[in-house]
């Protein structure tokens, strides 16, 4: 019998890039479930809105570059782009926002640096920074939850400020801890069920799409900075509790800093990132213009991705080398 | 915090059926009568240089490496207080080994007693992979008086297990004792080796003892085959090269399976999205993904740093890798690029 | 390979004749000048003031740097120069800080640093070794590719970003994007565009090449047909 020449190993693993890209979707599809039951039919038409201007952008940029042949069904990133920002946006905002916001994402934070496993910074943060630049007022001004809401917002809807804001005027939130938790707060229209949330993060961690330290990291520098710098100066517990519930924090943690694209490899060096993106956030939050800084403390830290891979890398290579000193010197940190 | 708990992968080891059935015998017997040379009279007074005389007579190969025996045994004399038998598969589908030392227990660790008892009463050990769930017979802790140690960890463990090894051990395969046994007490050559035949294509996978240089077709037609298969491999299926002719490939001392399998494995290689699970579970802390994205586009200093050379071809990264990027070939086969270009 | 490519030299010989707007321009080609490209290219207005700077100081800095050829030591002249730039900006920036109440703000220092942009910088040495008509003229294309850009950028920028040109309220409706506003828009603006003027000499040479195999595979094709006759 002949047969043909194959490369060892003959078994694999079953996880498979769509496989890890559809347990995001997944989770993201469970967020639109509470978003549709506090905002209606609205903020589903959002998210379509933004899922087909990512896709067509995408199929846009590959056909300018050249690369007709490599569009393929299989590479549901501009899916998972889409529907990242659409839960980040309130639920009134004009659809035209949403259409630009997708095309900045994509053409301009994705499209230059190469396909989809080459981008340097998180496509979705860029996208809602830009956002945030152009529509500022519009981007903190919440509806009510559990209000109905017309297609084209006019000027018959309420629209407030979430807790974050108020926080950052010197307020307190008047919310209880129960509203809090399930989302009965007006916000960002996937930010705020926190139990969704953290049920989202168990889901990932189980199935292995996500490592614990980037996020642990994250909250817990979060924490501990709220904590010793409370802003509601009588109580430190609910300085903590509101700053870590209120706005895009846990969101933040969840979707976007695990981008395995942007995040490094090494142990150390997921340790170090996530503990950088919590630090900026807080700074940004207390002493920047803008109610949330979630967004800009990760492009930022996107950008510093790169040395904390340079780090580990040095370390594991003196542990590989047996060597007993630490030569770190920045200029040639590729020796 | 340098503790790697997640280095190496557990594999669904499918060895049952294989190994609790007996081995079969299928040999030349032609080939067999005519290798008997002249046994030596008295077993329990045999000095170290008769039994490596007696072992350079008989051709014995470790199947572990494919060194003659009285070769490895010539450069550890004197040298060595434990004798470490290899009874470890950790490849799934194979027990070439494991199979062996449990049906023919006696054979076994007669040898491995008497080459304790010729090099000054070493201590002796039998090395047997801990963490298999699926056997149908329990391995006893003690057998014929030598203790069975239980080797845990992740594939491949055959590198982390040298870890446990000292420094003066020496380590030989079951099936080498077993040929040294026979050779002493029967004055037999080897002139066979034991393969592992499994797969989903097999109807009756088992282990066999056949001759050296038997076709791989003519093994494959005596356990029979379910279906046309896709796909044949001579190895383990991790580290194991596919066949392209099964008339011609011939069994070695080395070949420790045949795999046969009903489906090809159709997997397009897409891109790389940076998850880092290659790297997470490299056991020689090497970082696969850094390095095949230096190898395409030929970064020789990038190479240089990133110590691409301690590669042990073990294909962890590629078994993991979701985008089934071909990881572990590419990086293994940059030691002999880069080596001529050294010379030169 | 006998290549004759009667159409190319003459595109590429046409382009070099315009050195300094299509072929070296200062801001797409070399980079130089790039903060006010950037930071100044809000609005139309801005960017006009800007290039009215630009020629009164910068081309009279050149024919003086092409006269004072070697009276002035090489080591002096980064003072010298930038130094005579200055003193040319000083009645610019009387005429134009009360034309409108926030120009002089919106601009901030960028009309006064004009003195030490890189491309006069970077001028001073090739306009040395050059006659004063020479260095004029180099001077003014270069001045030429310069504003072009610039009034591009500045063009697209308040258009999309303001709904407004040279503030009069254009665009129906209230579409803005006030971070075209900012300078990051004007980095990744700019960066378009040179990518965009990049892929256009690409597809031009591309095209003619196509044009010339075409042609030159009809006329062995004709050839043929006649010696078949």
């Amino acid at each position: 019998m002949k047969f043909k020449p194959q490369q060892p190993p003959h078994i694999f693993h079953t996880d498979s890039n769509c496989s890890i890209m559809g347990d995001v979707l997944i989770t993201t599809v469970c967020l639109y479930f509470m978003a549709f039951y506090y905002y209606g039919i609205r903020s589903l038409l959002i998210g379509l809105t933004a899922v087909v201007a990512c896709c067509l952008s995408q199929m846009l940029y590959m056909t300018l570059m050249g690369k007709k042949d490599e569009i393929s069904l299989r590479d549901w990133s501009p899916i998972v782009t889409g529907m990242i920002i659409s839960l980040m946006l309130p639920a009134s905002i004009p659809f035209s926002a949403v259409i630009i916001i997708c095309m900045f994402a994509i053409l301009v934070a994705k499209a230059p640096f190469g396909r989809t496993g080459e981008n340097l910074f998180n496509p979705a943060a860029a996208g809602i920074a830009f956002g945030v630049v152009c529509w500022g007022p519009q981007m903190f001004s919440y509806p009510q939850p559990m209000h109905s809401l017309p297609l084209i917002i006019d000027e018959s809807v309420r629209l407030v400020s979430n807790p974050s804001s108020m926080l950052k005027l010197g307020g307190i939130p008047p919310y209880t801890f129960s509203e809090v938790i399930f989302g009965n707060v007006p916000g960002p229209m996937g930010a705020t069920n926190i139990l969704v949330i953290t049920a989202c993060l168990i889901f990932l961690l189980c199935r292995g799409t996500v490592r614990w330290h980037q996020p642990a990291a994250f909250i817990a520098v979060c924490t501990v900075f709220a904590f010793l710098f409370p802003r509601i100066s009588y109580s430190r517990g609910q300085s903590v509790l509101f700053e870590l519930f209120s706005g895009s924090l846990m969101f933040a943690a969840v979707f976007m800093l695990n981008d395995p694209v942007t995040s490094p490899k090494r142990e150390i060096g997921r340790l170090m990132y996530g503990a950088a993106a919590g630090f900026i956030t807080m700074l940004a939050r207390y002493f920047g213009s803008f109610p949330q800084g979630a967004c800009f403390a990760i492009l930022l830290v996107n950008s510093m991705c790169l040395l904390f891979d340079i780090f580990s890398e040095k370390i594991y290579t003196m542990k590989r080398r047996e060597l007993r000193e630490f030569k770190f010197t920045f200029g040639k940190a590729i020796r | 915090m340098f503790e790697r708990h997640s280095q190496g992968v557990y594999l669904v080891q499918n060895k049952e059926p294989a190994f609790s059935r007996d081995i079969l015998t299928f040999v030349n017997n032609k080939i067999v009568s005519e290798s008997f040379f002249k046994a030596p009279e008295n077993v329990d007074e045999l000095t170290a240089d008769e039994i490596i005389e007696i072992a350079r007579t008989a051709e014995i190969v470790d199947e572990r490496d494919g060194r003659a025996l009285y070769k490895k045994l010539i450069k550890a004399k004197g040298k060595f207080s434990r004798i470490v038998m290899d009874a470890m598969d950790d490849e799934p589908y194979v027990s070439s080994q494991m199979a062996p030392m449990f049906h023919l227990a006696d054979e076994a660790t007669g040898g491995l007693k008497l080459l304790a008892k010729v090099f000054n009463n070493s201590e002796t050990v039998i090395f047997v992979y801990k963490n298999l769930n699926d056997l149908n017979i329990n391995i006893p802790k003690i057998i014929n008086d030598i203790p069975v140690e239980g080797v845990g960890g992740r594939y491949p463990i055959e590198h982390g297990a040298l870890l446990n090894i000292r420094s003066d051990d020496l380590v030989i395969g079951a099936c080498a004792l077993i040929h040294l046994y026979r050779a002493v007490t029967q004055g037999r050559k080897q002139t066979t080796c034991f393969v592992t035949v499994s797969g989903d294509c097999i109807a009756n996978p088992r282990n066999l003892e056949v001759s050296k240089g038997m076709s791989v077709d003519s093994i494959m037609e005596r356990c029979g085959l379910i279906d046309i298969p896709q796909k044949v491999i001579v190895g383990g299926p991790m580290t194991g090269t596919s066949v392209i002719d099964t008339e011609t490939t011939k069994v070695t001392t080395t070949t420790r399976a045949i795999i046969v399998m009903k489906h090809d494995n159709k997997n397009v290689p897409t891109i790389c999205i940076g998850c880092g699970r290659c790297v997470e579970c490299c056991p020689v802390n090497l970082s696969p993904m850094h390095i095949y994205k230096a190898a395409k586009r030929n970064f020789y200093n990038h190479l240089k740093m990133m110590d691409y050379y301690k590669c042990i071809g073990c294909g962890t990264c590629s078994y993991v890798c979701p985008a089934k990027l071909d990881l572990s070939n590419t990086i293994y086969a940059l030691t002999e690029r880069f080596e001529s270009n050294e010379n030169d | 390979m006998n290549l004759n490519l009667h159409l190319v030299r003459p595109y590429a010989k046409a382009r070099k004749k315009f050195k300094g707007i299509f072929y070296k321009n200062p801001v797409v080609g070399l980079g130089l000048a790039l903060p006010f490209a950037v930071v100044c290219s809000n609005t139309l207005q801005n960017a006009a003031i800007i290039c009215i700077a630009m020629l009164l100081s910068f081309v009279p800095t050149m024919m003086l740097a092409s006269a004072l050829n070697k009276k002035i030591p090489a080591a002096l002249h980064f003072i010298a120069y930038p130094s005579a730039a200055a003193i040319l900006l000083i009645p610019i920036t009387l005429l134009v800080t009360p034309l409108s109440a926030n120009l002089g703000d919106n601009l901030g220092f960028y009309l006064q640093i004009l003195a030490v942009n890189s491309l006069l910088i970077y001028s001073v040495r090739p306009c040395a070794k050059m006659t004063p008509q020479k260095a004029a003229k180099y001077a003014l294309m270069n001045w030429l590719g310069f504003s072009l850009v610039m009034l591009c950028l500045a063009f697209i920028r308040e258009l999309l970003g303001s709904g407004t040109l040279w503030g009069v309220p254009v665009l129906a409706g209230s579409f803005k994007l006030s971070g075209l506003a900012f300078p990051f828009a004007g980095f990744i603006m700019l960066g378009f565009m040179m990518a965009f003027i990049r892929t256009l000499n690409r597809q031009m040479y591309r095209l003619l090449i196509h044009i010339e195999i075409n042609r030159k595979e009809e006329k062995r094709v004709l050839d043929a047909a006649r010696s078949l006759q």
